[in-house]
């Protein structure tokens, strides 16, 4: 396994996607921006940022969890928690119907 | 008239069997007879190739014949196609990957031929068919009149039938007897074995190598047909139940001629120069089963005859393998046969009827040979076969699965008539789509095109995504109708999406020679007029939110290049220099 991301590495990880995705300006991404208005973020967007993420964290993301994000920084936060969850070996949530 | 059988099965392959316990479970009155020079035991995992299925047959086999338990208890359940794209000379994690992220909703199955041939003989006996096991068919007289039967001419003796059904696979006996063969436009050979382990796709990149691996959170990427892709060829890996792998080559004659791959020494020297790491892997196993194909591909003009005969699998057409539809077009002559057998045992049978569905297969075999030929340029670019893969899918998810998964093969002659004429509206754009495909790689200056990483195929939620979901639906013959009109608007903006991307990616020198060589006019069925191509240049967001959803689908799978020009002006630029050329022929629906 390579090295465990720290915090600092997972914010440049989002914004690396968040920019490259997005044609966002990577200095106007903040951790107190929020997603659906400082970044106009929708939710087709948000489901492409978590099939993203799932290279960072190996797992499939839990969807209430998901919908609750608002910050950049909360996703930081839950990119953590994923690590810390996959390291404890937790069980992943079932798999969903794509709707 | 007086028979030994109703039908005679010349042949007892895939096609021949499947065919046998269908006309079996569908007209029990029917006596059926299938002729197979080979006896039992067949070796499993190393009878024959074809072991990919997608969705048509997939609903074939698992739903019309009801075989869906014993595939899930006896074979490996597919996870889709996945085409890796990019420098072959390179890391694997480090290529284009397109693919599904998670197990497709609709099921495909991977088979194991030798297992499956095997079983469907019993099967078959069970369902009361007549197998004549270890006689050769040595020639079909066909009746001189209506009421005269048939003789098959075997090893074991004559046997006389109503109806005759050719299914000797490359042997096509009735085709080479009446003249029905037809050239295929894809120039292609191949060769494949099978070595005695699994050899994984993740095995090719380094255990270090986190994110590539964590991509795949199922642990599923294995179960998938892996494609290979470089310039002018591809290489498959597929899994089989037994535990072996099957391992193909498959090259287009202009860019990889065919003997300097045809024999396993020269094949294993081909795959050190073209696919190192798949070498790497296999070096020292040994390749079993080689086999090999030269210019396999070819197509009819004549599938099923008033005269009461019909070709099915591969004794009528074989286009490519690359999106697995061999047994697709088992699937489709089968049902087409036993519909025309069943309505002749009824003393129904309409001609009109007959000549429609012999006209729709011919063109369905031919519009996939469109599909898949003369585009070996395009297989190295990730973006231009992230492009093809979306637009191939939809049509093939919209037209043929559409028409065989809602049973309309099955209607009157008028109907039948109409969904032809919609299908030539398919054939025409398709046959835009993929000059335009086939173009743009011509153009394209860079040896790799498109997005490094990962592209879902379908990605959700998504037009395609819905296009694929949407199959399990029934409708009636009506609401497909409707159905396939709507998808045909949606294609077109698909196939204009493609149009802009090429485009932007080929910029202002590039864009003209584009619309010279496909002969660009506003003329085609593609929404290219008014604001379309304005909207391109606002920011993000609101180009997104005025956009049809298929555009912005094409941007999240494709990426995005900004041309060195105003997407409008591009688009100028090349209906200019197609107005000014000599008129190309354009393809007629």
């Amino acid at each position: 396994m390579a090295q465990r991301l720290n915090r600092d590495q997972i914010f440049e990880r989002v914004v690396e996607i968040l920019s490259d995705s997005f044609e966002l300006e990577p200095s106007n991404i903040k951790l107190e921006s929020t997603l659906y208005e400082d970044l106009d973020l929708d939710s087709i967007d948000a489901v492409d940022i978590f099939v993203q993420l799932r290279d960072i964290t190996g797992r499939r993301p839990d969807p209430e969890k998901a919908k609750q994000i608002r910050t950049v920084d909360e996703l930081v936060g839950f990119v953590e928690s994923e690590l810390d969850a996959a390291e404890r070996g937790d069980p992943e949530p079932e798999t969903q119907m794509p709707t | 008239m007086k028979a030994d059988y109703d039908v005679i099965v010349c042949g007892g392959g895939l096609a021949g069997l499947t065919l046998a316990y269908q006309l079996r479970q569908e007209l029990p009155d029917a006596s059926v007879a299938v002729v197979e020079r080979q006896k039992r035991p067949l070796p499993e995992a190393a009878h024959k190739v074809g072991e990919s299925s997608v969705e048509l047959a997939s609903h074939y086999f698992g739903e019309v014949l009801g075989l869906r338990p014993y595939l899930l208890d006896n074979h490996l359940k597919k996870n889709g196609l996945r085409f890796i794209c990019g420098n072959t000379q390179g890391p694997l994690e480090e290529r284009p990957e397109i693919g599904p992220s998670e197990f497709p909703i609709v099921p495909s199955y991977q088979l194991d031929r030798g297992k499956l041939e095997n079983d469907l003989r019993a099967m078959i006996e069970e369902k009361g068919a007549t197998l004549l096991e270890g006689r050769s068919v040595q020639d079909i007289e066909l009746a001189e009149s209506d009421d005269a039967p048939h003789v098959v001419k075997t090893s074991g003796g004559d046997l006389t039938c109503r109806w005759v059904v050719d299914a000797t696979g490359r042997l096509r006996i009735l085709q080479k007897k009446l003249g029905h063969r037809r050239p295929s436009p894809n120039k292609s050979s191949s060769v494949w074995f099978r070595v005695r382990e699994r050899v994984l796709v993740g095995e090719l990149v380094p255990q270090e190598k986190a994110e590539w691996h964590q991509r795949d959170v199922d642990d599923v990427r294995w179960l998938s047909t892996v494609h290979l892709m470089g310039k002018g060829y591809w290489v498959w890996l597929i899994p089989l139940s037994t535990g072996y792998t099957s391992i193909g080559i498959v090259c287009h004659d202009e860019h990889q001629p065919f003997p300097t791959y045809n024999t396993k020494e020269k094949a294993l020297k081909w795959l050190a120069e073209n696919e190192p790491l798949v070498h790497e892997r296999i070096e020292g196993l040994e390749l079993e089963d080689f086999c090999m194909m030269p210019n396999y591909s070819y197509l009819t003009d004549r599938f099923a005859s008033p005269q009461r005969w019909t070709c099915v699998g591969e004794a009528a057409a074989f286009v490519d393998p690359l999106y697995s539809l061999g047994s697709d077009f088992i699937s489709m002559s089968n049902s087409y046969t036993t519909r025309l057998v069943g309505d002749y045992l009824r003393g129904a049978l309409d001609g009109e009827v007959l000549e429609e569905l012999n006209q729709i297969y011919c063109r369905l075999a031919e519009d996939a040979a469109r599909t898949l030929s003369n585009n070996g340029r395009i297989f190295p670019h990730g973006d231009l076969m992230g492009a093809k893969l979306w637009w191939d899918f939809f049509n093939y998810w919209s037209f043929m699965c559409a028409h065989f998964f809602q049973g309309i093969w099955k209607q009157d002659a008028a109907t039948l008539k109409k969904f032809r004429a919609m299908q030539a509206r398919y054939y025409q754009l398709n046959s835009r789509a993929q000059t335009l495909l086939e173009t743009w790689a011509e153009l394209k200056s860079t040896a790799f095109g498109g997005p490094k990483g990962f592209v879902g195929l379908p990605s959700f939620p998504s037009t395609l995504a819905d296009a694929h979901l949407e199959l399990k639906e029934m409708r009636s013959v009506d609401e497909t109708f409707a159905k396939m009109e709507r998808d045909l608007v949606i294609g077109q903006e698909l196939v204009t999406e493609i149009l802009a991307h090429a485009l932007r990616d080929l910029g202002s020198e590039g864009a003209a020679e584009l619309g010279r060589r496909i002969g660009l006019s506003k003329d085609w069925d593609l929404p290219i007029g008014g604001e379309r191509f304005e909207i391109d240049a606002l920011p993000r967001r609101q180009r997104v939110d005025a956009l049809p959803r298929i555009a912005r689908d094409m941007e999240r799978a494709l990426g995005r290049v900004n041309g060195d020009k105003p997407l409008a002006e591009l688009l100028d630029l090349a209906l200019a220099a197609a107005a000014s050329a000599p008129t190309m022929p354009q393809p007629t629906a």
